[in-house]
This record gives C-alpha cells, sequence and structure tokens, in this order.
C-alpha cells in the first residue's frame, strides 16, 4: 500500500533552543530517505516527534494527507511507524526473542511456537542473521541492533526511523546492515536514517533532508548530490575538507606501554597484555569499535583505572628519565612532574565541572596550588582570558555555567585548559564527537600545530576517514587486545575495518 | 483510533525575567495567603482579618517576641547553614536532629559531671568540644560509610536519628531520677550556673546569634575562597571530574560530612549550654528536617537563609500566638501548622511556574485563552493566538 507522511510546519523548543523551526518534509514508501545535518541541527529531535517521544510546538503531521496526533510511541506504532534509537533499550538477561514479543498486550501467555515461527519469517525475509535464544548480554552491538530493528518489524511498522545506526558499527557490519535496509525498501517499507556521516547517505539513500539549525534547508535525489555540496548545505558556508599532515620531526620515545591488562567494574577484562609505544612530534590513532577498551587504555596512563600485575607503563621526559605510572594516581603523577594531560570522552561529566564558569574549570588544574587553604583566582582567570579569546569561545562570561554553552565551546574550553599545562603527552577520546565541522577542523588544527611543537598525541577516534588523515599510526583496539599497529600512510579502511573485527588469529604488528 | 491533541503540556522555559520572577511569586504567595485566609474564615466561622493580625503580632507584639523569634530564627539558621556543606556535595543528610541531640548531650554530659572538677569556663569549652566531635562523629559514621561501601547516606542519617533519641533518653531517665523531667541542669546551688553560656544583658540569644552570623559568613567565605570548599563543590558536582583532577573522594566525603555534623553539634550545645539548659528528646523539635527547606529554598546561599529562616520562624510563631490567643476554638495549633505549610508549599510551586509554562490545546478558544491567562497571570512568553 502507498503511504505518505508529510511533516508540516513543525517547531519545537526547549526553552530558548529552538531544536526545530518550519520544518517540511515528505516521505513516500519504497524510498530510503536520509536525514543529513551536524550535530544538533535538529534530526533526532525531529524524528522524535514522529515517533511519538515528543510533542510539537506547532506544526502537524498527516500520513496519507490526513492529520494525526502521534502522543506516544503507542500512538507511532498504531500508524506503523517504529524508531531505533541510538542507546538500545533491551533487558540484558532476556533472550533475543523475550525481547521482540516484550510489553505486546494482545496476549497474557506467549505461545513460543507461533512467535518464533513469526519472528524467523521476518528474519529470512530480510537477510537478518540472528539466534533468537542468545541472551542480550552476550551479544555484540551489532547484534543488539538487528534485535531492535527486528522488534520494530514485529510490531508491524512499515516505516522504519534508524538513528546514527552506524555509529557503533565497523565498516563491514555497516555493509552488511545497507543490504538488508535495500532490501527492506524493496519490498515496499520506508525507510528514515539519521546520519551525519556524507559517504554513507551517498552509498544508501534515495533521497536526502539537510538539516541545518532546525530547518530543513534542501531535500536533494542523492544520484544529483556530491560530497562537497552536502557538506557545504550543512554547514551553510563553505568548507574545505582537508587536514595537513607533516611527517613527525625527531621523534622520540614518550610513552612505552607493555602487558597492559585491565579488568572493569563486572571483573571483564576491558583490556588485554597491551603493548605499544608513543613517540613525541607523532599523532598516534586509537581504533576500534566503540567499547573496545580504549577508554580503559587512556585511564589507566593517567591513573584512573587500576592495573593488573605485570602491566607496565613507562614515562620519559626530555631528558630521557623514565617514570614509572602504575599504580599512581593522577594527583600523583602530577606531583611527580610527569606532564601528562588527557581529554576525557565524558566532557561535562568527567573533564569539567558542568555548574562552573571557565574560571572555575581553569581551577580544577591548578586549585591545589599555594601552601594556604585558599585558592588563588587570578591566574585561572587570566588564563579563561586568554582561551576565550584565542579559541573563540562563545560565552556570555567568563563565569557563565559551562553547562550553557554548546557542545563545541565545551570541546574548546576543554581541549583549551588541557593544552595550556604544556604537556609533554596529550591523550584525547573522541575530541570531536558532537562537534560541528568547522569546530571539528580547529581541533585538528590545534592538534597538528601541538604535533609539530613535539608534542605526543594519542588520538582516540571513531571517524575512520578522518583517523586516517589525521594520525601518523594507528593501533586497532578489539575486545581490549591490539590487533595491528599500521602506517597511515599506506593502509585503508577495508583493512582497519578487518583489524577491528579481528581477534587473536591474524594478530599482526608492523 | 483517532486521537487529539493532548488538553495541556508542560514545557521548560529558562527565559524569565526578573520581574516576571517576582510577579509569579507574589502571586503564587498572594494565592496561599488568600486560601490561608479563607480557611481561617471556614474554620471559624469569624471574620478572618483579626486572626491575619495575631500572626502578626506573633513576632512584632514586644520586645520579648522579638527576641523570640530572632532566637528561633538564629537556630534554624545555624541548622541550614551546618547541612550545607553536605548538601553541596549531594550527600543527604537528614540526620541533623540527630547530630544536634548528640552534641547537646555531651554538651550536658560536661555540665552534669565536669562542674566538681574544673571551673566554669573550662566546663563550657569541654561542653563546646565534646558537643562539636559528638555532632561530627554522628555524620561521620554513615559518612565513612558512604565514602567506603557507596551505602545510602538518606536512610542511614534518619537511622541515625532514632539512635540519638535513644540514647538522649535513656540518659534523660538516669539523671531525672524520680523527677517527672530532667528540670535545668545546674540551676541553683554551689554550682548555679556552671557551663551556662554566657549571656549579656541577661539576654541569652546575643552569643549564639553572632556565632551563627559568623557562620553564614565563613560558609560563603569556604565556598569562594577555600581549596576544601572547592574541592567539597567538584565532588557534589561529578564524583568522576573530581577523580580525574585527582581529588581524594572518599576524604573529601568524610571531612565534608564530619564538619557538617559537627556544625550540627555545634547548635546542640547552643541548645543546651545556651538557651534551655536542660536536654531531652524533643530538644531540637523538628527543626532539623525544617532547615532543610531553609536551605533548599535558599539554594545554599548562605545570606538568603537568613530570610528564609526568619520567614518560617515568623509564619511558626504567629500560627503558635494564633492558637494561643484562642481567637476561635477551632484554630488550634495544627490548623495553624496547617497554614504555614500552605504558604511554603506555595513558595516552592512558584519555583515549578517561573521554571515551566503550561501550553494548551485550542488556543484560539476564547474560554482557554482565558483560563491560560488566569493561570499563568500573563506571563507566558508563548504567542497566544
Amino acid at each position: 500500500m502507498e503511504k505518505t507522511i508529510e511533516l508540516r510546519n513543525i517547531t519545537k523548543t526547549f526553552g530558548p533552543v529552538v531544536a526545530n523551526k518550519n520544518a517540511c518534509l515528505t516521505v513516500h514508501s519504497g524510498e530510503i530517505m536520509a536525514l543529513l545535518g551536524e550535530n544538533g541541527s535538529g534530526k533526532t529531535t525531529l524524528m522524535n516527534m514522529l515517533s511519538g517521544l515528543y510533542y510539537p510546538d506547532s506544526g502537524k503531521i498527516f500520513i496519507n494527507g490526513k492529520s494525526v496526533y502521534i502522543t506516544s510511541p503507542k500512538d507511532a506504532f498504531d500508524y506503523g511507524i517504529g524508531m531505533v534509537h541510538q542507546h538500545f533499550k533491551l533487558i540484558d538477561v532476556f533472550t533475543a526473542g523475550e525481547n521482540v514479543v516484550l510489553g505486546l498486550k494482545d496476549h497474557f501467555f506467549i505461545n513460543k511456537k507461533p512467535v518464533t515461527k513469526k519472528i524467523q519469517s521476518l528474519l529470512d525475509r530480510y537477510g537478518f542473521v540472528l539466534d533468537l535464544n542468545k541472551k542480550i548480554y552476550d551479544m555484540s552491538v551489532s547484534e543488539k541492533q538487528t534485535v531492535e530493528i527486528i522488534k520494530v518489524l514485529y510490531r508491524g511498522a512499515d516505516t522504519l526511523i534508524l538513528d546514527e545506526p552506524t555509529a557503533v558499527l565497523t565498516p563491514q557490519e555497516t555493509e552488511r546492515l545497507f543490504v538488508i535496509l535495500r532490501n527492506m525498501r524493496n519490498d515496499g517499507k520506508t525507510i528514515i536514517i539519521i546520519t551525519h556521516k556524507m559517504q554513507e547517505v551517498l552509498s544508501l539513500s534515495d533521497e536526502v533532508a539537510i538539516l541545518r539549525k532546525g530547518e530543513i534547508v534542501k531535500v536533494v535525489e542523492t544520484k544529483d548530490a556530491n560530497q562537497e555540496e552536502l557538506a557545504d548545505l550543512m554547514v551553510g558556508a563553505h568548507v574545505a575538507l582537508h587536514i595537513d599532515r607533516d611527517l613527525p620531526v625527531n621523534p622520540t620515545k614518550v610513552l612505552s606501554v607493555n602487558h597492559l591488562t585491565c579488568y572493569n567494574e563486572e571483573h571483564v577484562k576491558s583490556l588485554d597484555n597491551v603493548s605499544f609505544d608513543a613517540y613525541s612530534g607523532e599523532i598516534l590513532g586509537i581504533a576500534g569499535v566503540s567499547g573496545s577498551g580504549q577508554k580503559a587504555l587512556l585511564e589507566a596512563i593517567s591513573g584512573l583505572q587500576k592495573t593488573e600485575e605485570g602491566s607496565n607503563i613507562t614515562f620519559f621526559d626530555e631528558k630521557g628519565k623514565s617514570e614509572d605510572l602504575v599504580g599512581k594516581d593522577p594527583k600523583i603523577i602530577k606531583h611527580m612532574g610527569v606532564s601528562l594531560a588527557f581529554v576525557p570522552e565524558d566532557r561535562l561529566g568527567m573533564g569539567l565541572v558542568g555548574d562552573m564558569g571557565m574560571v572555575g574549570n581553569m581551577l580544577l588544574r591548578s586549585y591545589d596550588v599555594g601552601k594556604t587553604p585558599f585558592i588563588e583566582v587570578k591566574k585561572p582567570a587570566k588564563l579563561a582570558s586568554i582561551l576565550k579569546e584565542k579559541l573563540e569561545v562563545l560565552t556570555p562570561s567568563i563565569d557563565t555555567p559551562v553547562r550553557n554553552l554548546s557542545g563545541g565551546n565545551v570541546q574548546k574550553v576543554l581541549v583549551g585548559r588541557e593544552l595550556a599545562s604544556q604537556p609533554r603527552l596529550l591523550l584525547t577520546a573522541y575530541a570531536v564527537r558532537g562537534l560541528d565541522i568547522n569546530t571539528s577542523y580547529t581541533i585538528y588544527n590545534i592538534l597538528n600545530y601541538e604535533k609539530k611543537q613535539g608534542m605526543a598525541i594519542v588520538y582516540v577516534g571513531e571517524d575512520l576517514d578522518v583517523l586516517l588523515a589525521l594520525t601518523d599510526r594507528i593501533l586497532v583496539l578489539s575486545d581490549g587486545k591490539v590487533t595491528g599497529i599500521v602506517d597511515s600512510r599506506t593502509t585503508d579502511k577495508k583493512k582497519i575495518g578487518q583489524l577491528m573485527a579481528s581477534s587473536e588469529e591474524n594478530k599482526e604488528h608492523d | 483510533m483517532i486521537k487529539k491533541e493532548p488538553l495541556v503540556r508542560i514545557a521548560k522555559r529558562n527565559d524569565a525575567t526578573l520581574k516576571q520572577k517576582i510577579v509569579m511569586k507574589t502571586v503564587c504567595i498572594g494565592t496561599a495567603v488568600l486560601i490561608s485566609i479563607l480557611f481561617i474564615w471556614i474554620v471559624s466561622g469569624k471574620n478572618p482579618f483579626p486572626a491575619v493580625g495575631y500572626i502578626f503580632t506573633g513576632t512584632f507584639q514586644n520586645s520579648i517576641k522579638i527576641w523570640a523569634s530572632v532566637q528561633e530564627t538564629a537556630l534554624l539558621l545555624g541548622i541550614a547553614l551546618a547541612l550545607t556543606p553536605a548538601y553541596k556535595m549531594r550527600f543527604w543528610n537528614i540526620g541533623a536532629q540527630g547530630q544536634i541531640l548528640m552534641g547537646g548531650l555531651m554538651t550536658a554530659v560536661s555540665m552534669i559531671y565536669f562542674k566538681t572538677l574544673m571551673p566554669n569556663a573550662l566546663v563550657i569549652i569541654c561542653g563546646l568540644l565534646l558537643g562539636t566531635l559528638a555532632g561530627g562523629f554522628w555524620a561521620f559514621i554513615p559518612g565513612f560509610f558512604k565514602a567506603k561501601f557507596n551505602t545510602n547516606e538518606t536512610l542511614f542519617t534518619l537511622m541515625m536519628n532514632y539512635i540519638a533519641v535513644l540514647i538522649v533518653t535513656i540518659f534523660t531517665k538516669i539523671w531525672q531520677g524520680s523527677a517527672s523531667s530532667l528540670g535545668l541542669i545546674n540551676s541553683r546551688g554551689t554550682y548555679k550556673h556552671i557551663g551556662w553560656l554566657l549571656t549579656i544583658n541577661d539576654n541569652p540569644v546575643i552569643v549564639p546569634l553572632i556565632c551563627v552570623l559568623f557562620l553564614a559568613v565563613s560558609t560563603y567565605v569556604y565556598f569562594k575562597k577555600t581549596k576544601h570548599g572547592y574541592e567539597t563543590e567538584v565532588v557534589g558536582e561529578s564524583v568522576k571530574t573530581a577523580k580525574y583532577t585527582g581529588i581524594n573522594v572518599p576524604k573529601v566525603m568524610m571531612r565534608t560530612v564530619a564538619l557538617s555534623g559537627a556544625l550540627c553539634g555545634i547548635i546542640g550545645f547552643f541548645y543546651v549550654a545556651g538557651i534551655d539548659h536542660t536536654i531531652s528528646a524533643s530538644t531540637s523539635g523538628s527543626y532539623g528536617f525544617t532547615a532543610i527547606i531553609v536551605a533548599w529554598l535558599s539554594k545554599f546561599n548562605p545570606f538568603v537563609m537568613i530570610f528564609y529562616a526568619f520567614l518560617i520562624v515568623f509564619l511558626n510563631q504567629g500560627g503558635k500566638n494564633l492558637s494561643d490567643q484562642a481567637y476561635s476554638a477551632n484554630l488550634n495549633e495544627y490548623s495553624c501548622e496547617f497554614i504555614v505549610f500552605i504558604i511554603i508549599l506555595s513558595i516552592l510551586l512558584s519555583e515549578f511556574f517561573t521554571n515551566y509554562v503550561l501550553i494548551y490545546r485550542d488556543r484560539n478558544k476564547f474560554k482557554k485563552y482565558y483560563l491560560h491567562q488566569l493561570i499563568t497571570f500573563g506571563l507566558t512568553t508563548k504567542e497566544v493566538k
């Protein structure tokens, strides 16, 4: 059955923040529509209104020309609309099959056989591979995603909204997902995919709607689009998608990690016998599917994570003097004179204090200087003003709580503070996550500048294209193990994808 | 299956101006006052306005009443300030009552047992020291368990209250012997007024008042200017950030909670040595809990706390006066307390209306428009078409 979904003049505000402004969009069945936009451009908000999580402030939704009111996810399902969210909503101790039927009210008792049969037929129809009796906690991220998609299909949805589905997948898994999505489209389903990756848009979708600052600025047919044009539409100005990269100059060893093993809170190995070196004047990239041990690695080096016996982390200062970092907390490491800075993934939850202004946040690094019980505010205040000016941080004042700043400005404050200590080693986790294209390039430029000054940089990233363009070497983590350290100039995406998915058997070092 | 747009929706707003906030608060409190007057009128069946007068004279009738209110304000403010360090750290200490009682108990112990051993000044100093330590220790116990084993502090501090009440009851029973109550400690004989806090012009309130005001300033300075205060605030904001910075979280937690309890202990000392000169399980009444409201309403700003502490005391005293005056047999102390809480609730509600806005379906219909205007008092920034 032909089906048309139309969003007309949708506006949604959260306090002073306008998430969507007069957004209009028409989607037909049997097509894949990509919603492309930078973080914060209102893609997810718009789709949350279609799937019943939010209600628009003004504007209307029409299905087949009839005005409808969607006030809950259940309403959305009644209209055949289902959404797979970025953060999965599954019960860990249940099996895949149990999760699929969870919450359905038609029967008090569930007769397993016909249900399993129905789910299996759905799986076969589109080419999913899934063991229905497997528990969620035993599953990989990609399997969990499959369960989420099946959950939506089982509820009879013919319109599927996917929010950044590829963020957690390896390139190979992404390709597999795309095959399935194309099968579904050919079966007459409507697919809306939210993304900020342009290559995916070009390879998968039929139409692209570009969002900027909550508005749909343009809808184009994918076959007529190219990457530069899409980038310009997303940003609203011309952007140069190019990162300079120089060869490392006089690299000397700054950090040596040997046989590093850690356990997480659930006593599962988060890092398994990791060994590598980092050099001055070099950016070392860390690649891997999210949750492969990147966080544990950086936290272990900076003294936030307990390491197992036999682990060895050695830091070398300018004169080649070595310091052992194992078993030391961040304060001791700082007082040992080890110049190490860490830009963590969770900016407001770990790197900064959201309710404090820039000055208060500069203090985090220096509040304990001096012998008096009182804090010294002058220097941090000066540093805050300098950063505000130099990095163009948009904030009403240096005392405005950083919580109220945009993601990009929050990151500038954090990166600026960490670099202000002029460290010899800089650890960054997802330094550009959630940032707009321009701010991302500002960060790349800062990192490149510091690299030229001789800083050793460890860059944990998620976008393989950026990792390949920015870094000098890439260390690939899979399940807490190093599956390869490759030269970024000679390797390609396919090779890294294989390393990301591989385990022990094809372990190799360059 | 056709659904309608929801009747009322709530949306967040952060754009209320100061003027709008003030008007909103006035409207909310005004409404509460109107409801209270209506309540008095219905319950008593008499002209409610003299009753309103009695509420005012509860504080402002004469200097005795004024000083009584000042005393209560000082104590309530003191407890709210004592809670502030723990609350800034998001440690929900609801055990102020127990910490006060333990502080007061140790003060009483020093008054009773040390009077024969040392001069008056030393008895007082011992009482203060022991009281502070006891209060601090009483809070340190849940603080220790929270820091080491991440136990829930609300349940723990609440339980510590019950234990403190029982300990105090046991001691007062022992001390009172066959008497019906403990009575004033050291009230006559050789040891008359030993361990009693110094009075100025026979006024026992002035010394505690000065100390509490000093505490207000110190609290402000502590959180604005000191390293310890800064650490406490970072731990309260995010334990992860604190660890990332290298702050020893368990140490800061135990230190801050013990400080909070020690300050409560000092308030206990003021109760016993300065004001009551006796101790019972109900020494601090419900102030250990009322102070939580004071601390929250003022968003932990020590100077705003002075205002809210006085407001609550003023309402309490007014309510008490109203029932004392026997204006109407129906207006007993409970119905008076009811009025007090209606007004406190309205202050809390006004916070809601300054932070959220209501959006109605059929905004074009006159009736709804009118209702909308009435409820939000024309304060909404939303266009009403």
